[in-house]
């Protein structure tokens, strides 16, 4: 029997603080709410000609098996990022924008960026739309990642930075049938049962670094490996989209 | 360069020519693209090793043993403790840092990249992918993310990816055949896996079958070093020692500090026990070892520290961190002129450690 | 568990704070340490071995307090099934190289990887201490972190401040604010 804090879970840990709001939200689809939630203050929308980068991306699938463990399922993972991304591609004339993107294979240096780009983003996730917000941050979407942006604005030229995380979990039919309500919390590390689903969109000023949008999507149903999900959550993701109509 | 012919090899085997890229809407394509996209997650990791020397040096090795396969193969060499080298259908193979301790020379390498590119070539992997158990773990056997702490999932993941005995033993006979057509001396297959055996073994007595985390991809057994040793027979070919060693001096430093950071001391001992027998003029290795009994500290272990320190120090090159840590020895049990000595020794040798100052507090407090 | 469960449904629960404000000012942490502070900082309020604080969230920066930790004890839990080969115990002979490694054998329990860049002798809560600045690569999430600690014994307990944020945007924007916060630390008598 695993430890549920064991690397395994942490490294693909898609339960973190953030889906702590799938127990006081037992009904799917929580959306953030207020206009100030979502955007940084004094943003109100990308101005016209931006340009924005779509970034590689970062889509993870996991089985629940029968403990409430999550392991990762490539082949799940494949079946939903393409999805998302065909879908992600298909709107992309309806954001507004000018768009580019960063081929997977031109990442090699952007690791380290890349990789922070997510914790910062699972922070905002949990603090800021789940139910632990963070006190000093009085409910602003006040996040900033300084000059570490820069390179991504080097390689593509783009101003702005958009990020898209994904990840899911689909339980066994074994466990469905014993759906106790059972949590772990380890520094943020929370398996809750049942389908659920987190995701989050994220805006970034390349240059200066702030979050300028986020938005967080949580659902408890919807299967991403089928079309019509991942078109959906697509959607909700890219509801208020800061341009100007 | 001697050819050694393989003990039994009546009917020579011959690799298969280039495989084609599949048809991206097959089954086929689509695993291909879940394994281009691990692929770039690991080429993005801060754990790949992107020493291009090395890089290129172990690249050579595997186009020598690959021959005509050499462009379809790409090697990454990523920064984790534990042994493991795999190889996926689509090129892509991983070696771990921890291999390339213990690994001896550049024969001993061809051996195992020889017996990953002989599932390559066997296309093994592609028949455990069209498993779906197989499938779904085979994201956790790719992550370089490695193990302590995930042992468990490894060993899970390890396990429902597995290839069959079949396989592995078709496996070996691939890589022994590889290695003699590039001119390496083919017993050294039996020698790494008699090496690696004796480590396993400190935690599985005398059970030769190991379930250490550590050859979760490649099980080792007794019956697997037998097979390699007769299928080797007379042997004749090269070692290329040197070669190997003036590839990999540079990250012994590293590679052994990772060794010890494991803290499994009692395997570390084995391993510097042998790497020191095999290469006793290295004062690095006799330092290293004498760190594995300082940091286990039971029974008599203060006392082998003592006398591997004072062994590397004779040596030429020795690292000036086993007079730190005869300082640390003699601090701890309250010898404080001995303690002096030794700090002193290593200010002076070392005057910009990074933690010079600490040990010029020390000194300070061994005064009074 | 229990312990973890409780936090769960004081999460459910209405006006169950499990995040909490630590106001500017002087504050006193884990009983006995008093720091003076420059601006606020949020506090997890359960489920945390040593108190931590946080400026943008856990995943991204943390702030560990370990106070007053007695000869023979471990400076936090160790999870089960870990190396006992890996000590967590402190002792109150041990010098600053020991204790560093401590947290050493702390932090790299979940596979992470941990590389000591500096140590050196620093006075901290009035006593001899010593400073120490890491590297450390996390493994759940491939993300690199600095890490910076201050440390020292007193009346043979120890007492250290570690901090930890991104190595890119993070940490040079907070280690000057650590840094004066800790060197200012002292311990109530």
């Amino acid at each position: 029997m695993l430890e549920l804090c064991s690397a395994s879970a942490l490294q693909r840990s898609i339960f973190r603080l953030g889906a702590l709001a799938l127990l006081v939200l037992p009904v799917a689809a929580a959306l953030a709410t207020g206009p100030s939630k979502n955007l940084a203050p004094g943003f109100r929308e990308l101005p016209a000609g931006a340009t924005v980068l779509v970034a590689p991306l970062d889509v993870e699938l996991f089985e629940i098996d029968a403990g409430g463990i999550p392991e990762p399922r490539a082949d799940w993972t494949d079946t939903a990022r393409r999805l998302i991304r065909e879908e992600l591609e298909r709107r992309r004339v309806d954001l507004g924008v000018q768009t580019t993107e960063l081929a997977e294979d031109a990442t090699d240096e952007l690791g380290e960026v890349l990789s922070l780009q997510g914790a910062v983003s699972e922070a905002i996730a949990a603090h800021q739309f789940g139910e632990l917000p963070l006190p000093t941050k009085n409910g602003q979407l006040d996040w900033t990642f300084g000059d570490a942006m820069q390179p991504l604005q080097q390689k593509t030229g783009a101003r702005y930075g958009l990020f898209i995380w994904v990840r899911d979990g689909y339980t066994s039919a074994a466990r469905k049938a014993t759906m106790a309500l059972t949590a772990i919390l380890s520094l943020g590390h929370v398996i809750p049962g049942g389908a659920r689903q987190l995701a989050y969109a994220s805006l970034v000023d390349l240059e200066g670094g702030r979050v300028l949008w986020f938005n967080r999507v949580v659902r408890g149903r919807g299967d991403l490996r089928d079309p019509a999900a991942a078109a959906e959550t697509v959607d909700e993701l890219l509801k208020n989209f800061p341009v100007g109509r | 360069m001697g050819r050694a012919a393989l003990a039994d090899d009546a009917s020579p085997w011959n690799p298969p020519p280039r495989f084609a890229p599949p048809d991206a809407a097959s089954d086929e394509g689509g695993l291909w693209a879940m394994m281009a996209h691990e692929e770039q997650r690991l080429r993005r990791s801060q754990l790949l090793i992107r020493d291009a020397q090395l890089r290129a040096y172990l690249q050579g090795v595997t186009c020598k043993l690959g021959g005509e396969h050499c462009p379809d193969i790409r090697i990454y060499l990523v920064r984790t403790a534990w042994f493991n080298a795999s190889m996926a259908p689509n090129g892509m193979m991983q070696v771990w840092s921890g291999l390339l301790l213990r690994v001896d020379n550049e024969a001993q390498l061809a051996a195992i990249l020889g017996h990953e590119i002989g599932h390559y070539l066997q296309r093994h992997g592609l028949e455990r992918l069209k498993d779906a158990r197989s499938r779904a773990t085979f994201a956790t056997l790719l992550m370089p993310l490695g193990l302590a702490g995930s042992a468990g999932a490894f060993l899970a993941a390890a396990s429902g990816f597995a290839y069959t005995r079949d396989q592995e033993r078709e496996a070996d006979r691939i890589g022994l055949t590889l290695m003699r057509n590039a001119g390496y001396d083919p017993r050294e297959a039996s020698v790494i896996w008699s090496n690696l055996l004796d480590e396993a073994a400190v935690h599985t007595g005398a059970n030769l079958t190991s379930n250490s985390p550590m050859f979760a991809t490649h099980p080792a057994s007794a019956e697997r070093r037998e097979t390699l040793a007769q299928l080797a027979g007379s042997g004749g070919g090269d070692l290329f020692a040197s070669e190997y060693l003036l590839h990999t001096t540079l990250l012994q430093r590293d590679l052994l500090d990772d060794e010890l950071k494991r803290a499994e001391f009692d395997e570390s001992i084995v391993l510097l026990n042998r790497l020191t027998k095999r290469s006793p003029e290295r004062a690095d290795l006799l330092y290293f070892r004498g760190e594995a009994h300082r940091l286990r500290n039971q029974k008599d272990d203060a006392d082998l520290a003592q006398a591997d320190f004072n062994s590397a120090l004779a040596l030429p090159q020795c690292p000036p961190e086993a007079d730190r840590s005869l300082g640390f020895l003699h601090q701890a049990r309250g010898e404080k002129a001995a303690a002096r000595a030794s700090f002193e020794r290593y200010l002076q040798a070392a005057p910009e450690a990074s933690d010079a100052a600490m040990i010029h507090t020390y000194l300070q407090e061994l005064q009074s | 568990m229990k312990r973890k469960l409780t936090v769960l449904l004081c999460v459910t629960l209405a006006g169950c704070a499990a995040m909490g404000k630590i106001e500017s000012g002087e504050q006193a942490v884990g009983d006995r340490l008093v720091v003076s502070l420059d601006g606020p900082w949020n506090q997890f309020n359960r489920g945390v071995d040593v108190p931590t604080w946080t400026v943008e969230g856990f995943t991204v920066d943390r702030l560990r307090f370990f106070v007053g930790v007695k000869d023979g004890d471990p400076i936090a839990k160790r999870p089960k099934g870990e190396s006992e080969q890996r000590p967590l115990t402190f002792h109150s002979t041990m010098k600053a190289h020991e204790v560093v490694a401590l947290f050493q054998g702390l932090y790299t329990q979940d596979g992470s990887t941990f590389t000591l860049d500096r140590i050196e002798p620093v006075t901290f809560i009035g006593e001899s201490g010593f400073k120490y600045t890491y590297t450390l690569l996390r493994r759940s999430d491939d993300v690199r972190l600095s890490g910076v600690g201050y440390g020292a014994v007193h009346n043979g307990e120890l007492t250290v401040i570690d901090y930890s944020a991104p190595r890119l945007g993070f940490f040079p924007r907070y280690r000057e604010q650590i840094e004066k916060m800790s060197l200012g630390a002292h311990l109530r008598s």
